[in-house]
C-alpha cells in the first residue's frame, strides 16, 4: 500500500515543505533592515 | 547500493508544484487568521526582546489586537507611545509607570504601553490609534516627544535626508492591508508621501514599500512573528545561546538593581561629555542667540517642527492626543552654561505653546523633578515614573470631565 503511494506521498511532503519555506523566505525579505543572509549568520 | 535504487522515491512534478501552492496558501490563510490573535496581550511593555533590535518585528494587526483585547465599549483606551522614556527604561516591569497610570485611572480605562526603544512619537501606538479611533472613539494617545522634530507621519526621518526609521514599516504594514480607515484628505496625504518616498527616494524606501505590499497578500510577517512569539524563534538568538530558538514569550526581562546616581552614570556607557552633548542636542539647533543677544527661533527649523506636527494628526485626532516634552535631569541641566540653560528654558515652553496652538494637549514633564527621578540625563526611575503617571492621570481625568 505504502509502496504504491510512495512517490505521491514524497511529492506532497516535499512540495508542502517547499511552499512553507517559500512563505518564510518572503517573510525574511519583507521585514526591513539587514539582508536575510546577514541576519541568518 | 544499486539494488536499492528501485526504493528511491521519484518526484511527480505536477503533484510537487500543486503541493507547493497548497503549502504556501495554507501559510497565507494561517497568517490572516493569527493576525487577529491578541498574542501580546500579557506584555506590560514592548521590552528589548520584542523589538527589531533583536529581530522581532511586531505587526500592526498584532498590536491592535492586543490593545482591543477585553476592551468594552464603555472603557477609554489609553495608548502610550514614544521612545525608551515612556517605555519605562529605568524601571523594572513591576514598577512601571504605565501600571501606576492604570491603577490611578481605574477600570473605566484600559492602559496599553507601546512605547519602545528607537520608536518615534507616533509610529507604533500612533498607527494603532489611527486604526482604532474611528471604531472606538474613546481612544486617547499619550506620547513622549524626545526630540522636538517628528519626521513624517509614517515615522520616517524627513529632515535633511529622508530615510526609513526603525518602525516606519508598521505604518505601511497597516496601510497596505487597509487597516487604517481613510478619507480623501488622508489618501491625498498618503499618496504625496508615497510619491516622495517610493519615487523620489526609491533607494532608501523601496524595501519598506515592496515588503509591505507583498505582505498585504502573503501575511508572512503576521504568521512568522506569531510563531516567533508563541512557538519557536526562527533565527539564532545570540544573547540566549543556551536556548537560541526559544519563543519570545518565554524570554523575560532580567530584574535590574539600580545603584546610586554616580554609579548609574558610570555604568551608562557614556562619558560625562557625551551625556552633556545628549542634553544639549535636545534643544540646540531650533533656537539661537540673535544679533541683539536675544534668543529667537531658527526659522527654517521651527517651520519643520510646526509642519511635522501639523502633518502628524488631523485637528479632530489632536484633541485626543496628549503630547509631553521632556526636561532633562536637573543634575545635568544645572551643569549647562548660562547661555545653554537660557536656550533650554526658551525651547521647551515655546515648543509646548506651539503644540497647544495646533490643538494637541501638550505639556512638559520633569522641570520640578529631582535628580533621583532620572536614571541618568533622561529615562525615569520608578519615582519619576510615578510622578509622570500622576500628572498624566490628572490631565486625562480633567479632559474627560
Amino acid at each position: 500500500m505504502l509502496d504504491r503511494y510512495r512517490d505521491l506521498i514524497f511529492s506532497v511532503i516535499v512540495g508542502l515543505l517547499t511552499g512553507i519555506l517559500f512563505h518564510y523566505l518572503l517573510y525574511r525579505f519583507a521585514i526591513p533592515g539587514k539582508p536575510f543572509i546577514y541576519v541568518a549568520f | 547500493m544499486r539494488r536499492f535504487e528501485h526504493l528511491k522515491p521519484k518526484l511527480r512534478p505536477w503533484v510537487f508544484v500543486g503541493a507547493i501552492v497548497v503549502g504556501f496558501l495554507a501559510c497565507v490563510l494561517m497568517g490572516r487568521t493569527v493576525s487577529q490573535n491578541p498574542v501580546l496581550k500579557n506584555e506590560v511593555r514592548l521590552n528589548e526582546f520584542l523589538n527589531p533590535m533583536f529581530h522581532f518585528y511586531p505587526t500592526a494587526s498584532m498590536l491592535a489586537a492586543a490593545a482591543l483585547d477585553g476592551l468594552t465599549a464603555d472603557q477609554t483606551l489609553v495608548l502610550i507611545g514614544g521612545n525608551s522614556n515612556f517605555n519605562g527604561q529605568g524601571q523594572n516591569p513591576d514598577e512601571l509607570w504605565s501600571l501606576e497610570l492604570q491603577r490611578l485611572l481605574g477600570d473605566a480605562y484600559k492602559v496599553v504601553n507601546f512605547a519602545t526603544m528607537g520608536s518615534k512619537s507616533a509610529d507604533l501606538a500612533g498607527v494603532v490609534f489611527r486604526m482604532i479611533e474611528v471604531k472606538h472613539p474613546k481612544t486617547l494617545l499619550v506620547l513622549n516627544s524626545y526630540s522636538v522634530l517628528q519626521g513624517s507621519f509614517d515615522g520616517s526621518d524627513d529632515y535633511d535626508i529622508p530615510a526609513p526609521a526603525l518602525f516606519t514599516y508598521v505604518f505601511w504594514d497597516a496601510y497596505y492591508k487597509n487597516l487604517i480607515p481613510s478619507d480623501d484628505a488622508f489618501e491625498a496625504k498618503v499618496h504625496q508621501l508615497q510619491k516622495r518616498e517610493f519615487v523620489e527616494h526609491a533607494n532608501e524606501f523601496t524595501e519598506i514599500h515592496l515588503g509591505a505590499i507583498f505582505d498585504g497578500f502573503t501575511y508572512a510577517r503576521d504568521l512568522w512573528t506569531f510563531l516567533d512569539y508563541e512557538s519557536f524563534f526562527t533565527l539564532w538568538f545570540a544573547p540566549r545561546a543556551d536556548k537560541p530558538f526559544q519563543a519570545r514569550k518565554f524570554v523575560t526581562e532580567p530584574k535590574r538593581v539600580f545603584p546610586g546616581l554616580e554609579e548609574r552614570v558610570a555604568k551608562s556607557g557614556m562619558t560625562f561629555d557625551e551625556i552633556m552633548q545628549n542634553v544639549r542636542g535636545h534643544f540646540q539647533g531650533i533656537a539661537r542667540y540673535g544679533v541683539n543677544g536675544a534668543i529667537e527661533p531658527v526659522p527654517e527649523k521651527w517651520q519643520v517642527f510646526r509642519d511635522s506636527h501639523d502633518r502628524l494628526f488631523t485637528p479632530s485626532q489632536r484633541s485626543r492626543v496628549f503630547l509631553y516634552l521632556l526636561w532633562p535631569s536637573p543634575h545635568f541641566a544645572k551643569k549647562l552654561s548660562k547661555e545653554d540653560k537660557a536656550l533650554l528654558d526658551y525651547v521647551i515652553p515655546h515648543a509646548t505653546d506651539e503644540l497647544l496652538k495646533q490643538g494637541y494637549h501638550a505639556s512638559s514633564i520633569g522641570r520640578d523633578f529631582d535628580d533621583e527621578d532620572y536614571e541618568t540625563s533622561f529615562h525615569f526611575m520608578a519615582s519619576g515614573g510615578h510622578k509622570i503617571a500622576r500628572l498624566v492621570a490628572d490631565q486625562i481625568k480633567a479632559e474627560s470631565n
